[in-house]
């Protein structure tokens, strides 16, 4: 079995990554009404939350998570064979991981059950974008 | 290419499942119990209302899901990493990695750094530790009729 191009993960991930970034500005546009209203209960300050500053560790760990999207893809693809289908079962193992998370924090009240739906949603067609995206930058060695 | 013996995906997922609701229930009952208690009264989260049936079940659920996820994964990834506890590691440490990454997002300004590094500390031995143990269960199709 050869070894994951470690090259086409960098490529590919950076594509993901900056897809995700597009995706979730994209969401915050959508619903950074209700999202800002959410704060406020949580005795947060929106303004600060949505701020620059506050927008930087989003940014680098879409990166990241592009990256491990497409390091995830490149491990399951023997198994699943090349192309969009394994791209997005890769996308939807770390997808899953973070709803079943983010649930458990919706269950405690963090986030109410309407806005951790749309977001879920929302977040669903954008990794599936994504990883396909990636995907289709990766090739074997 | 055989396929995942769904089989024992399910056998090992409850182990992992298994494995890591006890720690997290350790983690979250008794090591950080107080730091959940302040961090739910600085947000206006009212804590009280946790704790009954319900919830536990809720919580334990998500513990099988996410047990069930990281020994799919394992299977997923073995043609490629090779059977053992190494590839056991790699694949519940993909799936911690992606939700600490997105708790990272917000930990600062909902928690703090210091919540953010000790739940997800103490996740990350929770998380290795099932899947290691729900791969311990897993075998593929071929192996169990040889």
């Amino acid at each position: 079995m050869a070894g994951i191009n470690t090259g086409k993960v960098l490529t590919g991930g950076l594509l993901a990554g900056l897809l995700l970034n597009v995706g979730d500005f994209g969401l915050q546009q959508l619903f950074g009404a209700e999202m800002a209203a959410n704060l406020t209960r949580l005795h947060l300050d929106p303004a600060a939350a949505t701020s620059f500053t506050a927008a930087v560790p989003w940014i680098v760990i879409d990166f990241l998570m592009g990256l491990l999207v497409i390091f995830t893809y490149a491990s399951i693809r023997p198994r699943f064979g090349p192309g969009p289908k394994t791209a997005i079962i890769a996308g939807g193992i770390l997808f899953l991981a973070v709803t079943f998370i983010l649930f458990g924090f919706q269950t405690i009240g963090f986030f109410p059950m309407d806005g951790f739906l749309k977001n879920t949603v929302g977040e669903a067609v954008n990794v599936a974008i994504a990883s396909t995206a990636g995907a289709w930058a990766y090739q074997e060695a | 290419m055989a396929s995942i013996n769904v089989g024992r995906v399910v056998m090992g997922g409850v182990a992992a499942g298994a494995v890591m609701s006890a720690c997290d229930f350790v983690i979250n009952q008794f090591i950080l119990a107080d730091a959940w208690t302040r961090v739910a009264q600085a947000r206006n989260v009212d804590m009280s209302a946790m704790g009954g049936a319900g919830d536990f079940v809720k919580f334990v659920a998500i513990d099988l899901m996410l047990g069930l996820l990281i020994v799919w994964t394992y299977a997923a990834i073995r043609p490629r990493l090779g059977q053992g506890p190494g590839t056991a590691v790699t694949a519940a440490f993909a799936v911690f990695l992606a939700e600490a990454l997105v708790m990272a997002t917000f930990a600062p300004w909902l928690f703090s750094w210091d919540m953010f590094i000790r739940s997800n500390a103490l996740g990350l031995i929770s998380t290795l530790a099932a899947g290691v143990a729900g791969a311990w269960v897993y075998t593929e199709a071929e192996e169990e009729s040889a």
